[in-house]
């Protein structure tokens, strides 16, 4: 999530709103599942989902800022067909694997694999989490401070800034406009396609029908709350997942704990509890929304005059 | 010697418009050189050029007797060449230095060089300029803005500063201080192109000047052997005298009377603080006058032409043509009253509708133009090619959008709006703000006819010289107060004090030691 955030701020910063985020993870999720089991090779299975985020980048970014195009109409578009193409593709292939007697399942050595780092992994709570992990997690963090780095010193930083504040001014500094925003998209594609493969080929070893299940729109959100910075975005990731898995545990723990409390909550439908984060999200976003603007080109095209 | 630039016969095209025609052209070095021209006349193409965002069709760019390309902004920078647009381009949220290093040439990766803050010390410290480079932007005022746009211009540039309408968003004194800025860079072996429509600016700091008109160049001369007449006929093909009218006869019929009008809800995010400006005002403009108001910006003529527009509910008492007006009348009287708004583009005209469209916004529900209220677009067509003459609106279409009309046409399209609805009375504020000579002469004068014809005018402008040329009545409005003056018998001079809070003592404040009036604020607005 933090990685597809990660991405998405970015191209944000340059003023480019991709709400199709949701169908890019998606079709990263499937084309990354799909390669890795044709291949064998987790590795050529993130290649395909970060090329399959990048292709669909591709397609928003000729579309918006190529040809002019609304941002939010066609990221929506993206997000309906991504959502349909992996579902068709998905049946096609369970339909296929079935005539041919073949387990839809990726061997535990296909996928990538936990890489505890020695030593800071044994440290009580807190080790685990942060330290046995899958390669990409440790590549997202890196990633993120080389993004933080980048937007706040460097001149590239200014420029990615710029683009979005004031698209006008980079054209008068001699930057090309369009080639940078798309670039910033591509780079959001790469990011949410890698994202879509973590879900398929890491975390669940198989892919599910809609099985990002608006993670890339509560993203969208966690950006917004992050105000559009780095540290801002990883926050919000983390209160997300904190909610998240409190949610998980309030679900469990009213079968099994003793307390009067929970245990009143088993005649509530799970639904309710699988609601808490996003409802936290909405809520958060609310609170924090409009204490600082975000980009001033936010989802506004830009054509040089003349 | 060869001169730092000259262009020989360029020529820019924009489809069928050609919007530079043979324009050759010769500078030296350490000249402030200025180029004139009605708004369309091709300026800011010839700029453009020069900064490397167009490019020129056919003809040369030489500099220092090298031809050469200005393929592309960051190739202007590398000529030595900086431009301050009109409109800065600064990104809002970084902050001066960060601005510069956006622009300054190098890698990706560095951030704001020690390379970058030196230039721009240098150039601070030979300035002698005082302005806050590690702010956003965006807080800082207009004119600190523009120096960091310059200071920009000149680290990038350092040959040839192009300053493209500097003036126009400027105090009075900081016009002075800019241009003394420029002669100063200019002795110190700079090189600087001014381009404006002001002349009389033009003329008090450039060395040569250069005219365009309609993409031609129709004079260069030394400044100082033309006479303003020979420019303004170069500029516009005929020469315009400014219209004067003889002051109009005294004691007609009272069309506006205003007595201890204030906002009612003051500001109503002050948390107990007084935000109006506007106190107690009282003024009255009678049939066949025009009342001028002069005041520094920011002294309560905001507050009161909203009250008198219904914008804002006051108190006090409001008697439009004999008709006194509670808050809901004055704004059914809106469609009454002439208005032409500060800012035409946003509170005169619906920018992407037809020029159609935008003439019938206050009389569309009469006839002939609909009945039974359906609108009978065929009636709209013959009056409106009439006003069209009438007003001298230049448009190919009158189905266009406004949006496309030049700035004066925009303000002809308001001008022909509001007086043809023949109003007992009209609201101009700033009736030529931004308009080249002709367009501002044209709607003085229909100003003036509309007078003559019986109409009173409340002319609220911050052009003093138009100001004073045009009233017959003049109020002076400082801290919020209304003190009438007794112009025409009254200096210039005097004036000025007046608008700064000097002196105001000799003023009368409004009708006086009338008990009534103190009763009446506090109560309800009269019916």
């Amino acid at each position: 999530m933090v990685l597809a955030g990660l991405g998405e701020l970015t191209a944000e910063i340059t003023g480019v709103i991709d709400i199709g985020i949701e169908g890019i993870m998606l079709s990263g999720a499937l084309a990354a599942f799909l390669a890795s089991f044709a291949s064998g090779h987790g590795m050529i299975g993130l290649l395909a989902g970060i090329l399959s985020g990048i292709v669909m980048a591709g397609i928003f970014a000729v579309t918006c800022i190529g040809m002019g195009a609304d941002q939010i109409v066609v990221g929506t578009a993206i997000n309906l067909l991504a959502l349909g193409a992996t579902g068709s593709f998905w049946m096609l292939f369970q339909n296929w694997t079935q005539s041919h007697n073949l387990v839809i399942h990726l061997a535990r050595n296909e996928a990538f694999n936990r890489i505890p780092i020695p030593w800071l992994s044994q440290i009580g709570f807190a080790g685990p989490a942060l330290f046995d992990q899958y390669g990409l997690v440790y590549f997202t963090i890196v990633l993120c401070g080389m993004v933080g780095w980048a937007l706040n010193r460097t001149r590239l930083g200014l420029v990615i800034r710029g683009l979005g504040d004031s698209p006008e001014t980079c054209a008068a500094a001699g930057i090309p406009v369009k080639l940078s925003r798309t670039l910033a998209t591509l780079f959001a594609g790469g990011c949410a396609g890698a994202a879509g493969a973590y879900l398929s080929i890491m975390q669940t070893h198989s892919f599910a029908q809609n099985m990002t299940d608006g993670i890339g729109f509560v993203v969208l959100s966690l950006v917004i709350f992050g105000r559009w910075t780095v540290w801002g975005l990883i926050s919000g990731c983390v209160l997300f997942g904190a909610i998240n898995s409190l949610q998980q545990t309030l679900q469990t723990a009213r079968y099994t704990s003793h307390s009067t409390v929970l245990h009143a909550m088993r005649h509530l439908p799970f639904e309710i509890f699988q609601m808490l984060p996003y409802l936290a999200a909405l809520i958060a976003l609310a609170i924090f929304a409009g204490s600082r603007p975000g980009p001033k080109y936010l989802g506004k095209n830009w054509q040089a005059d003349s | 010697m060869s001169p730092l630039l000259e262009l020989i016969r360029i020529t820019r095209r924009f489809g069928n418009l050609t919007a530079l025609s043979e324009v050759s052209l010769r500078v030296n070095t350490g000249e402030v050189f200025g180029i004139l021209g009605e708004n369309g006349a091709g300026k800011s193409t010839l700029m453009h050029l020069l900064a490397g965002a167009l490019q020129p069709n056919s003809g040369q760019i030489l500099l220092e007797g090298q031809k050469v390309v200005i393929s592309s902004p960051r190739r202007a920078f590398e000529l030595g060449i900086g431009m301050v647009y009109q409109h800065f381009k600064l990104v809002g949220t970084q902050t001066g230095m960060e601005n510069l290093a956006l622009f300054a040439p190098g890698g990706w990766w560095r951030g704001v060089s020690a390379e970058v803050r030196q230039t721009a010390d240098r150039w601070r410290r030979e300035l002698n300029w005082n302005v806050e480079m590690h702010r956003p932007v965006e807080r800082l005022s207009v004119s600190e803005q523009q120096r960091i746009e310059i200071i920009k211009a000149l680290s990038l540039g350092g040959r040839l500063l192009i300053l493209d309408e500097p003036t126009a968003a400027l105090t009075p004194a900081q016009v002075d201080s800019l241009l003394s800025t420029v002669r100063q860079l200019a002795e110190r072996g700079l090189t600087v192109l001014l381009v404006s429509h002001k002349l009389a600016e033009i003329k008090s700091v450039c060395d040569r000047i250069m005219i365009l008109r309609q993409g031609r160049m129709t004079l260069e001369a030394a400044a100082d052997d033309v006479s303003t007449s020979e420019i303004i006929t170069a500029m516009i093909g005929k020469d315009i005298s400014l219209p004067t009218a003889a002051r109009a006869p005294q004691g007609g019929r009272s069309v506006l009377e205003l007595e201890h009008a204030e906002p009612k809800h003051r500001g109503r995010h002050s948390f107990g603080r007084d935000r109006s400006v506007l106190k107690a005002a009282s003024l009255r403009v009678n049939a066949g006058e025009i009342a001028g108001i002069c005041g520094v910006e920011g002294s309560g003529q905001i507050e009161l032409s909203a009250i008198l527009t219904g914008e804002t509910d006051a108190a006090g008492r409001l008697v439009i043509d004999g008709i006194p007006l509670t808050k809901f009348g004055a704004r059914r009287h809106l469609k009454d009253i002439g208005v032409i708004p500060a800012d035409r583009q946003k509170e005169g005209l619906i920018l992407p509708w037809s020029i159609h469209n935008n003439l019938a916004l206050k009389a569309h529900d009469r006839r002939p133009f609909s009945r039974w209220g359906i609108l009978r677009r065929r009636g709209w067509s013959d009056h409106h090619e009439r006003i069209k003459r009438q007003f001298d609106i230049r448009a190919g279409d009158l189905r266009m959008p406004v949006v496309g009309l030049s700035g004066g046409n925009q303000q002809k399209v308001i001008v022909a709006r509001e007086l043809e609805l023949k109003p007992g009375f009209l609201l101009a504020i700033n009736p030529t703000r931004g308009l080249d000579v002709g367009a501002a002469a044209f709607v003085m004068q229909q100003m003036l006819t509309a007078r003559d014809g019986g109409m009173g005018i409340l002319l609220i402008h911050d052009d003093l010289d138009e100001l004073l040329r045009l009233s017959d009545r003049l109020y002076v409005m400082y801290a919020g107060h209304l003190y009438e003056t007794p112009w025409p018998d009254a200096t210039r001079r005097q004036i000025g004090a007046w608008m700064l809070g000097n002196e105001l003592e000799s003023l009368r404040s409004g009708p006086r030691g009338d008990d009534g009036f103190r009763d009446r604020r506090n109560g309800p607005v009269q019916p």
